[in-house]
């Protein structure tokens, strides 16, 4: 009944009328049939201008005809499969088959070998929608406190050295011609060396924290977990808690931005039925979106326990990060952000720089090309679980020349397709496709990459929400903190002007 | 066609995915992919839920979920045939009910055959049996469903049960069409007739990798798999087992069993066999129309049962419900067959963020992902209990089962069926509708006074329109608009006559217009309904040599091709009979005087109605001819979804051919306050994509603008002329531009001075009766609404002629 290819043209011949008057028609029949045998009969019978009484006559024979032709080509089609088996298509099939039913059918599947990691986060589900949230919170923000704290030493400890370093250069500087030059970079090598020494002590320390923390966590969670099944007494946890809940969260946690501005939107996509969806217009740092206010200190804000509640859930929230071809993090944005990564303890996932070996891994020494895309996990970072890092030509987006085939805007399509399919319902990502203002960027500039990437996503969310419609998404449409309030106002202008508000409800008395 | 009866039967539900297409792959017609999901719920709502045979386990629904998961709702039963081996082993040694269960297994899959179906999925543990000992055929759709496997990833069938060429083309075998026949089932019914009878589960202990060697093994042999088995696998006691069995049943095990299949018989070849010769072989009785447009009579097979035991009652009269009755209001009684999967741990999907990629390349193509373990394929049965609806519906007596429909009543103005509760249910009807059709006990009872009117019909059909005034449940939708559309006779020969397979000029374009034809619609959207809209929109242009086809027809088609989606003669008459009604003379090659004089009349009542607005839009020169032209060429199909047109059409159904220019004035009134503040571009930019609207508010307003139009204002000359006579008019759905009294309509003015005018003439009859000096006709609205206030006087009359005159 679907329109497929592949059909097959048959001739049709049926004869009437005694035998000296015998008459035969024919009539083209292609298999397999797109209309029913009735049908068929009343078309031949117009067509050749039939008369009615020889209907049933014709449609006996049309059905014995079909019939038979159906039989005929399944039966060469089995004997085509069963004539060609010889020993090593037999071993093939036994294969085949054994693999589809083993990979594919719960039956013949092997019982199910639930990972660590399954179960674990089962347990932190299960714990984090229950009464001892507040518990577990607390327990991450002293976590938290420690690696803080061991950074902060860190970090005094290297300016101290660097400090030091730089006096000592200053006075060689002025003792004059006294050393030679080749002396002189000795000394700065040894300087070097001596920094390096002192930062991977920093960071080893570092590590051996996170580790003993994760394994704690985690074994302490398994744990009350255990109680919480045998239905142990849990009380001595919750006191606690009750009384310190208060300081927990009457802690200011709103992000200390004056830069920041925002605007809300809900639009209505879709020509007939329509879809609702929020978009976000925000101006700030995209890296003050993910990090905890308090430099470090997270605490347990509400922001974290939402955070916390929905990462195993249906509803989960991402960001973009747009980054150069190199798959490390030594400096620039992906260096801030790997620092941010580490201001506490990676608890669910591994850390970040595992993630990336894994992806290199994945990857397989092939190189990255702008519009290929890397995804890490993460529990610890504020506002988002996921992070999308777009590949990108930096230098081609500053210029200007950006269309809709760009290999960015291609990576930001497959990017909102995974949300889709993975139930990703909060995308940030940034609107001019650049994370810091430079000179390039004017007015228009501005204006026609805004409007670009409005289109495009435009664009991508109604395709995508074509078959998925109940589902309402929210996306953040990030700039950079040196774009101008007028300008936020004409960008956030040009959404409204392009994406369809939906009509606010009117109520009346009628 | 109805549906069987709920019986004892239990509702079954099971579940499966389809693939995910990850990448944006694109089909030859360079749109991408339809998802799998679509396509396999387009092939159940167009083949399966058609099928009906007593030996087959009724299909009922199936519903989509997130990640390409189906959900498949069908009758079911707890006895089966493996339980039988298993724990009765010598039950079948009873040639009597051994050919009996041969005869139900092999009549139900010729009936399959006749539709194209192979099964491919056959084993002891899908062969049911109800509370009589029948055989009930389970999951015998799943290999048709998937397009033949190709929209599922895991096998389809126990490997046990398939045949030689089955196993041979491998389980990558995909293709379009079907290659396998009905050979392979007979294959099946051969290996589980001998199990049946020997009462022994045959290679227990094989594993998958030695069953497929030993089945392949068979092929290098000629003649039948049973010699083989017999030596093979039968113990001594087992091989004089079949000594006795009889010749019939001996050579039809055999012949089922023969390893070539050009060899082996059709299943249709096998049910002529001397064994069945004693059973009725008619197949073609269970397809035929046994609903309002049967061509036989429908009281042939009427049965009246009655509660001879001590049985609760409402549960009796329940049972005799039909299925997809019982499971629509089960549905609204808060069951949901998705959730329940999950509730009972059945379906555990694995968090999102845990499945999801580790790199995404700029092609598309992700890696690093997780499998989740819970899209393989479990063919468990879940059992939807029907406690709770059995609950909700326990305090029915059996008069709300079997309302009196007495045309008596319908002077004194009380409907029907309100013998008992009728306060409660009167206050239910005021509750908005939204309401009332979630509402388990109120459509059950608007569904037993349909059903029951519907039996009747067409000789009910005045109470029917009376009756769907209130509302139409929407579990009847279908049938109740082609009875309003006055929908008769043999549809079914109708459109078998017409030819949808030659090709036509105009295909081309009807070709590019489905594709973008309310493709959010799940069914719409699917290839299935892709072919049926094509088909119905071929017929029509065909059988309607004088009109031509303009885009906008596809709109119209395509709600009547939704609700019908199982019956595509009835949508098709339903267009039919719709387009004369509502838009007589629309698809004229040249329809342009038709379109201008509506639109004038249409114009006419807004200034009638909305004379500020009016007075605003003519200003700006925001015509009509700017935005309502597909409004009313496709009765709004193609501005609103589907959903809220059903109960725009609902209405719209009831009234006569100028009741959708009051719902097109009552849309404008709803957006009056945006469009008095917008200039010309912003009307159009508003006007491009319509906004949402409230419905409920539209249509009934719509009604209150109809009551208060004079009724000669909105008389067009090119409105329909009605030639069925019989039918008798409601205050609503009469034509007056036939009234042999309307002035206006024999001394019609030029369409030119129509459009000059601003306001609409009236008639003289109109005039004295808005006087009061002629009574009206009696007056109910087309939904009910409190009797208008009469006290006040209906017009001033002001006359403006120069004083010479």
């Amino acid at each position: 009944m679907e329109g497929l290819g592949e059909r097959l043209e048959k001739t049709f011949q049926f004869s009437y009328g005694a035998k000296e008057k015998k008459q035969t028609i024919s009539g083209k029949i292609n298999l397999p049939l797109q209309e029913t045998i009735t049908e068929c009969c009343h078309r031949l019978m117009s067509q050749q201008n039939f008369p009615c009484f020889l209907e049933d006559e014709l449609k006996k024979d049309l059905i014995i005809f079909v019939e038979k032709s159906k039989e005929k080509i399944s039966d060469e089609y089995s004997e085509s499969v069963t004539n060609t088996l010889d020993d090593s298509t037999e071993q093939r099939l036994i294969s085949e088959w054994c693999q589809s039913f083993s990979e594919e059918t719960k039956e013949h599947s092997k019982p199910e070998e639930i990972s660590n990691e399954l179960v674990f986060s089962e347990i932190y589900n299960q714990l984090i929608h229950s009464q001892l949230q507040t518990t577990i919170l607390k327990l991450e923000n002293s976590y938290a406190r420690a690696v803080d704290d061991l950074i902060s030493r860190r970090n005094v400890e290297l300016n101290d050295m660097r400090n030091r370093q730089s006096a000592a250069m200053d006075k060689l500087a002025t003792m004059g011609s006294r050393y030679t030059d080749e002396e002189i970079n000795r000394i700065t090598h040894q300087q070097f060396e001596k920094i390096q020494m002192l930062e991977s002590k920093w960071e080893s320390e570092l590590t051996a924290l996170y580790d003993k923390q994760r394994r704690e966590y985690r074994e302490w969670l398994l744990e009350v977990h255990q109680d919480l099944k045998t239905g142990n007494d849990l009380s001595h946890l919750l006191d606690e808690n009750m009384l310190s809940s208060q300081s927990i969260y009457g802690q200011d946690n709103s992000i200390a931005n004056e830069n920041r501005l925002e605007e809300s939107f809900t639009i209505h996509l879709g020509a007939q039925l329509k879809t609702t969806h929020n978009l976000r217009l925000v101006r700030s740092n995209i890296l003050d979106l993910c990090k905890y206010s308090n430099h470090g200190h997270f605490a347990a804000s509400p922001i974290r326990l939402q955070n916390s509640m929905s990462l195993y859930s249906n509803a989960i929230s991402a960001m973009v990060l747009i980054v150069d071809d190199r798959l490390n993090s030594y400096f620039g944005i992906k260096q801030d952000f790997k620092m941010i990564c580490q201001d506490s303890t990676e608890f669910h996932w591994n850390d970040f720089d595992k993630q990336l070996e894994d992806i290199k891994t994945i990857l397989n020494g092939k190189k990255l090309q702008p519009g290929d895309c890397y995804v890490t996990r993460h529990s610890n970072l504020s506002n988002v679980q996921v992070v999308f890092h777009l590949v990108t030509d930096m230098d081609t987006l500053k210029t200007g020349d950006v269309s809709s085939r760009h290999p960015v805007l291609l990576g930001y399509r497959n990017i909102i397709r995974t949300c889709f399919q993975h139930d990703i319902t909060s995308l940030t990502l940034p609107l001019l496709l650049v994370q810091d203002v430079t000179e390039q960027m004017t007015i228009s500039w501005c204006m026609k990459r805004s409007e670009l990437v409005f289109k495009c996503i435009k664009g991508f969310l109604m395709e995508l929400s074509t078959w998925s419609a109940k589902q309402s998404r929210t996306v953040t449409f990030l700039v950079p903190n040196g774009i101008s309030q007028n300008m936020f106002s004409d960008i956030s202008n040009l959404l409204e002007s392009i994406f369809r508000m939906s009509n606010p409800v009117v109520v009346s008395k009628a | 066609m109805k549906c069987p009866k709920l019986g004892k039967a239990l509702l079954g539900a099971q579940t499966f995915c389809g693939i995910n297409y990850s990448n944006d792959e694109c089909g030859a017609n360079g749109l991408p992919l339809t998802p799998t999901s679509i396509k396999i719920l387009g092939r159940f709502k167009h083949q399966l839920l058609k099928l009906r045979h007593p030996n087959l386990c009724k299909y009922i629904s199936l519903h989509r979920s997130k990640h390409e998961r189906v959900v498949v709702v069908a009758e079911y039963y707890e006895k089966n045939l493996l339980e039988i081996i298993n724990n009765q082993s010598e039950y079948f040694r009873d040639f009597e009910l051994l050919s009996c269960l041969a005869n139900e297994i092999v009549g139900s899959l010729v009936y399959l055959d006749k539709h194209d179906i192979v099964n491919r999925n056959l084993s002891p543990s899908v062969i049911l049996f109800d509370e009589n000992n029948r055989v009930k055929l389970f999951e015998y759709g799943l290999f048709y469903v998937t397009g033949w496997g190709q929209d599922v990833k895991f096998p389809i069938g126990q490997l046990k049960y398939m045949s030689p060429e089955v196993i041979a083309a491998g389980p990558k075998a995909k293709f379009g069409i079907c290659n396998f026949s009905s050979k392979v089932d007979v294959w099946s019914v051969g290996l589980i007739l001998l199990e049946a009878y020997i009462g022994t589960i045959l290679w227990k202990e094989l594993t998958t990798a030695k069953t497929i060697k030993k089945i392949l093994s068979y092929l290098k042999f000629d003649g039948s798999a049973f010699d083989i088995i017999i030596k093979e696998d039968l113990n001594e006691n087992q091989q004089k087992q079949i000594k006795l069995l009889p010749s019939e049943i001996y050579t039809l095990i055999r012949q089922c069993l023969l390893i070539s299949a050009a060899d082996r018989p059709k299943i249709q070849a096998l049910y002529n066999f001397r064994l069945f010769k004693n059973f009725s072989k008619d197949v073609e009785k269970f397809d035929v129309r046994d609903d309002m447009f049967a061509s036989t009579s429908r009281m042939k097979n009427f049965d009246f049962k009655c509660n001879a035991g001590n049985e609760c009652m409402s549960d009796f009269l329940l049972e005799e419900r039909t299925l997809d009755e019982i499971y629509y209001l089960w549905c609204i009684a808060g069951g949901d067959a998705i959730n329940s999967f999950k509730k009972a741990f059945l379906v555990r999907p694995e968090p999102p963020v845990t499945t999801l990629p580790k790199f995404i390349s700029l092609e598309g193509e992700s890696a690093g992902q997780m499998r989740d373990k819970s899209n393989l394929y479990d063919g468990s049965v879940l059992i939807l209990s029907q406690d709770q609806l059995r609950k909700r519906l326990s305090n029915l007596t059996e008069e709300d089962f079997f309302p009196l429909l007495n045309s008596e009543l319908e002077k004194t103005g009380v409907s029907t069926n309100r013998s008992r509760n009728s306060n409660e249910f009167n206050q239910s009807e005021s509750l908005p509708r939204i309401i009332r059709e979630a509402d388990v006990e109120y459509q059950f009872r608007r569904i037993i006074l349909f059903d029951r009117l519907l039996l009747a019909y067409p000789s009910k059909q005045r109470d029917l329109q009376k009756e769907a005034r209130i509302d139409i449940p929407p579990f009847l939708r279908a049938k109740i608009w082609s009875a309003l559309l006055n929908v008769k006779g043999d549809i079914q020969g109708h459109f078998d006559s017409i030819d949808k397979e030659t090709t036509i000029a105009i295909d081309r374009q009807i070709e590019v217009d489905i594709p973008r034809c309310h493709q959010y619609h799940e069914l719409l959207s699917s290839p299935s309904g892709h072919q049926k809209l094509r088909r119905v929109l071929k017929a029509w242009v065909v059988n309607h040599p004088e009109y031509v086809y303009w885009q906008g027809l596809d709109s119209l088609a395509a709600p009547f091709v939704a609700l019908n989606f199982d019956d595509e003669a009835l949508a098709f008459c339903c267009l039919e009979n719709f387009i004369p009604k509502y838009l007589h003379n629309f698809f004229l090659k040249d329809n342009s005087e038709v379109i201008q004089e509506y639109l004038a009349v249409f114009s006419h009542l807004i200034s009638f109605h909305f004379p500020e607005l009016s007075n605003h839009l003519n200003e700006i020169g925001f015509v009509p001819d700017l935005y309502a032209i597909p409004w009313f060429l496709t009765m709004f199909a193609h501005v609103l979804p589907l959903t809220s047109l059903w109960h725009i059409w609902d209405t719209l159904l009831l009234g006569n051919s100028s009741f959708p220019l009051c719902l097109g004035v009552a849309i404008l009134e709803q957006l009056s306050p945006r469009l008095l503040q917008c200039e010309f571009n912003e009307c159009i930019l508003l006007f491009s994509d319509l906004p949402e609207l409230d419905i409920e508010r539209v249509v009934n307003n719509a009604i209150k603008i109809f009551r208060s139009t004079p009724k000669t204002a909105t008389y067009r000359r090119h409105a329909h002329v009605k030639t069925d006579e019989k039918m008798k008019d409601t205050y609503y759905s009469e034509e007056y531009s036939l009234k042999k009294e309307c002035l206006i309509a024999n001394d019609p003015i030029s369409l030119s001075e129509l459009k000059r005018e601003k306001l609409p003439r009236i008639c003289s009859q109109d005039l004295l009766e808005l006087l009061e000096f002629r009574k009206s006709s009696p007056s109910s609205s087309p939904t009910k609404v409190n009797g208008s206030d009469t006290s006040k006087p209906k017009m001033l009359i002001m006359d403006i002629r120069n004083p010479e005159e």
